[in-house]
C-alpha cells in the first residue's frame, strides 16, 4: 500500500508551506497572534474564541516569523519544567488495568483523578484508594467518554480540583465482553465497542490537547492500544481490533499534527499493556488456543502497572518531547515465554486450566 | 535445467488449451467478418477464429483449412447435417429425400455406431410427427457439439501449421546451424507459452464477465459511489443504490436510468443483450443505523433475489483541519459513517452472502491512512480507515473457508466532494498530478470487481506503474483539473457523462492492459527475460564458435 500511504505527504507538505508563506506575509509587528491561525482559518474553519489564549498560535508565529530571532529561547524559558508529583487523569479507572495504574501512581507519590461511567463504582474506588493513600490525593467523577458533554465536564472538574493535568491516560475501552464472529455480534455491542474505543478516545484526545495547550507545564497524553493495534487479525473480536488499530493510527496522526502546528508542550504517546488478566480478556477465554496464550502471555494488572508507571513517569521527567511507544509485552519477551512453555512446560494452567 | 522444463509443461498446456475455448469462451467472442465461403460452411457455428489471433503469421493459413475440414466433417455426419437443415424451403426437402435414398441403399453394407445413430435420427424425423420438434432440437445440439469440436480441431491445426511454417522458415534461414536451430526451438516454445497464457486469460475473463451481477453500493448518490453504480449498470448489472436522503436517491435512480437508456441507444447488438438485464433501484439508508442497514439488506434481497457484490462505499470526512477544530458532531458522524457503518453493512452482507449457495464478495473502500502512515488534518478519517484495514484482516481469518469473499478496493485520489472540501490552492496543484475523475477510476475498478475470485484481494487504482507515470508526466499534468487560481477546469458531471458514453464504446489500450491480472504480465515479462537470456547466451556461443 505504498500508494495510499504516500499520498498524505502531499497534503501535509502543501499545507505546511502554505501556512508558512501566509505567516510570513502577515507578520507585521501588531498581528503577532494571527500567524498560522490565519492559514487554518482559510482552510475553512473559524478559529475558536480562545484563540488569544491558545499558545500554539502565538508560538507558531514566533517560530515562523523570520524577523524575530529570539523565538526558541523565549519559549523555553516560558515553559515550566514538569516536576513530580504529577497530576494524573486516567479514564475508565475503577477496575482492571486502569485501577492498577491509579494505585501505582499513588504509590509513586502522584495525584490521581479517576473516572468511569458508573457513579457507584467511582465512589467505591475513591473510598478504597483514599483509605490507602490519604484524603487529598485522589479525586473522582463519573464520566462517559462517549459523551462529549461528560468529557468537557471532566475537564472542568479537573481544573477545579487539581488545577492542571500532566499525564492523561486514555484507558477506557470496551469489548462489550463478547467474543463472537462479526456476523453474530449484536448492534448494541458493535456500537458500544466503536463509540467507546474510537469516538470516546477522539473526544478525550481533543479535550486533553485543548486543556494542556493552555497549561504552562504542558502535558502528555497516553493512548492505550490493544489486540490488533499492530494490524494483525483479531478473529472473534474484529470490531475491537479495528478500533484499537485506529487508536494507534490516531496517535500517529496527532503527533504529526502537533508537530505541524509547532506545538512543543503537548505530546501524544502510545502505551501497550500487553495481555492483562482483566474481565475484558478473561471473558474470551473459551477456546483452547485462547487459554493457551492467556496462560503464557498474560500478567495480572498490578504487575503490568508496576512496570508501566515508572516508564510513564520517566517521560515527563526527562523533559523530552519525543513521541514514545511504551510496551510491556515486547516481541522478544513474548517469544521467549512461548519458547519456555513449549520447551519446559512453564506457566501451564497458570490462570486457567487447559485441557 | 529449469527453463526447458518449464517450457515443456507449457507445451503440454497448449494441447489442452483449445478445449476451454469451446466450453467457456467461444460464444462470447465477437463475430468478425468472414469470407462468404466460410460463412456458408460454418452456417450454424457461433464460434469464430478470434481466439487464436495471437499468432499473427498464421492468418494466411487460416482460410485454407476450414473448407477442407468442413468437407470431411460432412462426409462423416451426413445424417446430422441434412436432417438438421429441414428448413421450410423446398430445396431442403429435396435434399432430405436424396439422403434417405442413399442411406437405404447402403443399409445392407454398413453397420456401425454412426450408422445406427443416423438411422435412428432418420426414423424419428420421418415417422413420428410429434417428435419432430424434439428431434430437431436434439439434432441441433449434436450438430453444435460437432461443429464446435471441429472448430477447435481447426484452430489447433491452424495454430500448429502456422507455427510449423514459422519454424520451417526459421530452419531454412538458419541453414542447418544446430545452435541456431535450438535457438529457434526455444523461441518457438516461449512464444507458444506466452500465447497460451494470454489466450487462457482472455477466455477466463470473457467467461467471468458474462451474466449480470447483483450489486449493492452504499453512499452511491454522489462522487465515486455514483460513478461505480453507473459503471456496473452499463456493464449490464443489477444495482441497488443507497444514501441517507430519499430525495437524492430518487434523483440518482432517475439519472442512472436515463444513462442506461442512452447506453442502450448507442450500444450494438451484443452489448444490448448484455444490457437487457440491467436495472437500478434505490432506497434511503443511513449506514450507521442498524435498522436502516437491515432494511437495505432486505430490500436488496427482495429486488434482486441475491447479492453478488456488496460495496461499502459510504464514507465522510468533513474537511481538512486539526482535530481541535472538529466539533463533537463532526467526529461522531465520521466515526459512525466510516467505522460503524462499515461494520454494520459488512455484517448484514455476510448474513445474506453466507446464506447463498454461490457466495459473494464484500468490498470495503480504502482511504488515506489505510496503509498506516499518519494523516494529519484528517486524523479522524485516517484512523477509521486504518481500523478498517485491520478489520479486513480479521474478517479474512473469520471467513477463511467460506463462500464469503472479503476484499478491499482502493480508488486512490478521486476528484470528489470528500477530497475537495476545504482543499487549498496548493493542494489543488498537487491534485492536478495524481487525481482522477470518478468515472475514470470506476471504469478501471468495476471490471476487476466483477471478476474477483477468492478472498482478500486488494483492487487498487493507483498501482505503482500509474504513480510512476503520473510522476514522470507531472509537468504535462500541471493544468489538468485546476488552473493556477484553483478554478476547476473539468467539465460538469452531465457533460462528462455524455462524452463518456461515446468514448466508452471505443477500445482503450490501458483498459485492455488492465484486463489481465498482474501475474500474467509478470510471467510474460519473466518469460521474455528468460528467452532473451537464452538467445543472448546461445548467440554468444555461436559467435565464439565461428
Amino acid at each position: 500500500m505504498a500508494s495510499v500511504s504516500s499520498l498524505p505527504a502531499f497534503a501535509i507538505s502543501g499545507y505546511r508551506t502554505r501556512s508558512r508563506v501566509l505567516a510570513r506575509s502577515r507578520s507585521s509587528p501588531n498581528s503577532g497572534i494571527s500567524g498560522p491561525g490565519a492559514g487554518l482559518d482559510s482552510l475553512g474553519r473559524a478559529a475558536t474564541s480562545s484563540r488569544l489564549l491558545n499558545p500554539w498560535h502565538r508560538r507558531g508565529d514566533w517560530n515562523l516569523g523570520p524577523v524575530r530571532a529570539e523565538s526558541p529561547d523565549v519559549k523555553k524559558t516560558e515553559r515550566e519544567p514538569m516536576v513530580p508529583p504529577y497530576n494524573v487523569l486516567i479514564t475508565g479507572s475503577t477496575k482492571g488495568i486502569g485501577y492498577a495504574l491509579a494505585r501505582e501512581f499513588l504509590k509513586a507519590g502522584d495525584n490521581v483523578l479517576i473516572c468511569s461511567r458508573s457513579v457507584e463504582r467511582v465512589e467505591s474506588a475513591i473510598q478504597s484508594l483514599r483509605k490507602e493513600f490519604g484524603e487529598h490525593r485522589v479525586w473522582g467523577t463519573a464520566c462517559d467518554v462517549r459523551v462529549a458533554k461528560d468529557v468537557k465536564a471532566l475537564v472542568a472538574f479537573a481544573r477545579e480540583t487539581i488545577g492542571y493535568i500532566d499525564i492523561w491516560i486514555n484507558n477506557a475501552g470496551s469489548n462489550a465482553y463478547s467474543f463472537k464472529p462479526l456476523a453474530e455480534t449484536s448492534d448494541e455491542d458493535l456500537m458500544e465497542v466503536v463509540t467507546t474505543n474510537t469516538l470516546g478516545l477522539m473526544i478525550c484526545c481533543r479535550e486533553a490537547i485543548n486543556m494542556m495547550l493552555n497549561q504552562p507545564r504542558g502535558g502528555h497524553i497516553f493512548n492505550i492500544d490493544g489486540a490488533g493495534s499492530d494490524g494483525r487479525p483479531t478473529p472473534r473480536f474484529a470490531a475491537y481490533g479495528a478500533t484499537k488499530r485506529s487508536v494507534v493510527h490516531l496517535t500517529k496522526s496527532l503527533q504529526a499534527e502537533l508537530q505541524m502546528q509547532e506545538v512543543k508542550n503537548v505530546m501524544v504517546h502510545n502505551l501497550s499493556p500487553g495481555m492483562v488478566t482483566t474481565d475484558l480478556l478473561m471473558s474470551g477465554a473459551t477456546t483452547k488456543q485462547a487459554k493457551f496464550f492467556i496462560n503464557i502471555l498474560a500478567e495480572p494488572p498490578d504487575v503490568v502497572a508496576a512496570f508501566l508507571v515508572p516508564s510513564i513517569r520517566s517521560v515527563p521527567s526527562s523533559q523530552s518531547m519525543k513521541p514514545t511507544y511504551i510496551r510491556f509485552l515486547t516481541g522478544f519477551k513474548a517469544y521467549s515465554q512461548i519458547f519456555s512453555r513449549l520447551a519446559f512446560g512453564a506457566r501451564r494452567n497458570r490462570y486457567l486450566v487447559e485441557d | 535445467m529449469p527453463p526447458p522444463l518449464a517450457m515443456a509443461t507449457g507445451a503440454v498446456h497448449l494441447h489442452i488449451s483449445p478445449h476451454p475455448f469451446n466450453h467457456l469462451g467461444s460464444r462470447d467472442v465477437a463475430r468478425r467478418d468472414r469470407g462468404p465461403r466460410l460463412r456458408h460452411c460454418f452456417d450454424r457455428n457461433t464460434a469464430t477464429y478470434d481466439g487464436i489471433s495471437f499468432l499473427g503469421p498464421g492468418i494466411c493459413c487460416r482460410r485454407a483449412i476450414p473448407p477442407f475440414l468442413c468437407r470431411s466433417y460432412r462426409s462423416e455426419n451426413r445424417g446430422d447435417e441434412t436432417s438438421s437443415s429441414d428448413s421450410p424451403s423446398p430445396e431442403g426437402d429435396s435434399r432430405t429425400v436424396v439422403v434417405k435414398d442413399e442411406s437405404e441403399s447402403r443399409q445392407l453394407k454398413r453397420k456401425g455406431p454412426l450408422y445406427s445413430l443416423k438411422s435412428m435420427l432418420l426414423r424419428l424425423s420421418g415417422s413420428d410427427s410429434r417428435l419432430v420438434g424434439q428431434n430437431r432440437k436434439l439434432v441441433e445440439k449434436v450438430e453444435e457439439i460437432f461443429f464446435s469440436f471441429a472448430t477447435q480441431l481447426g484452430r489447433y491445426l491452424v495454430t500448429m501449421t502456422s507455427t510449423g511454417v514459422i519454424l520451417a522458415i526459421g530452419f531454412q534461414l538458419s541453414g542447418g546451424d544446430s545452435q541456431m536451430n535450438t535457438l529457434i526451438w526455444y523461441s518457438w516454445l516461449g512464444g507458444i507459452i506466452i500465447g497460451t497464457m494470454i489466450g487462457a486469460n482472455m477466455v477466463l475473463e470473457e467467461h467471468c464477465k458474462a451474466g449480470p451481477r447483483n450489486v449493492v453500493i452504499t453512499g452511491s448518490t454522489r462522487g465515486l459511489g455514483k460513478a461505480l453504480a453507473r459503471e456496473f449498470l452499463l456493464s449490464g448489472d443489477r444495482v441497488v443504490i443507497a444514501s441517507r436522503s430519499p430525495e437524492s436517491v430518487h434523483q440518482t435512480v432517475e439519472e442512472l436510468r436515463e444513462n442506461l437508456k442512452d447506453g442502450l441507444a448507442v450500444s450494438k447488438n451484443k452489448a444490448r443483450t448484455n444490457l437487457s438485464h440491467a436495472m437500478v433501484v434505490g432506497i434511503a439508508c443511513d449506514v450507521c443505523k442498524p435498522e436502516d442497514v437491515r432494511k437495505l439488506a432486505n430490500f436488496a434481497v427482495d429486488e434482486l433475489g441475491s447479492v453478488d457484490i456488496w460495496i461499502n462505499n459510504a464514507g465522510t470526512n468533513k474537511g481538512f483541519r486539526p482535530l481541535l477544530q472538529f466539533t463533537d458532531d463532526d467526529i461522531d458522524q465520521i466515526v459512525s459513517t466510516n467505522l460503524v457503518g462499515s461494520l454494520l453493512c459488512t455484517r448484514e452482507a455476510i448474513h445474506i452472502i453466507g446464506s447463498q449457495d454461490k457466495g459473494g464478495h464484500i468490498f470495503n473502500m480504502d482511504g488515506a491512512g489505510s496503509g498506516g502512515s499518519s494523516t494529519p488534518l484528517t486524523a479522524v478519517y485516517g484512523s477509521t480507515k486504518c481500523g478498517l484495514r485491520q478489520l479486513q484482516a480479521s474478517l479474512l481469518k473469520e471467513f477463511k473457508r467460506s463462500k464469503v469473499g472479503v476484499h478491499t478496493a482502493s480508488p486512490g485520489m478521486v476528484l470528489t466532494d470528500l477530497l475537495l472540501s476545504g482543499s487549498s490552492l496548493r493542494n489543488k496543484q498537487m491534485f492536478n498530478i495524481i487525481c482522477e475523475l470518478p468515472e475514470t477510476v470506476a471504469r478501471t475498478l468495476v471490471p476487476r470487481m466483477r471478476v474477483v475470485k477468492g478472498s482478500g484481494k486488494a483492487i487498487n487504482y493507483l498501482t505503482p506503474p500509474r504513480i510512476l507515470l503520473a510522476l514522470v508526466t507531472a509537468w504535462l499534468r500541471r493544468g489538468r483539473w485546476f488552473d493556477e487560481q484553483g478554478r476547476a477546469l473539468y467539465a460538469a458531471e452531465a457533460d462528462r457523462i455524455r462524452n463518456w458514453a461515446e468514448s466508452r464504446a471505443r477500445f482503450s489500450f490501458t483498459d485492455a492492459m488492465e484486463m489481465y491480472t498482474e501475474n500474467t504480465w509478470v510471467s510474460v515479462f519473466s518469460l521474455s527475460v528468460v528467452c532473451a537470456f537464452i538467445i543472448l547466451s546461445s548467440s554468444g556461443n555461436a559467435f565464439h564458435g565461428t
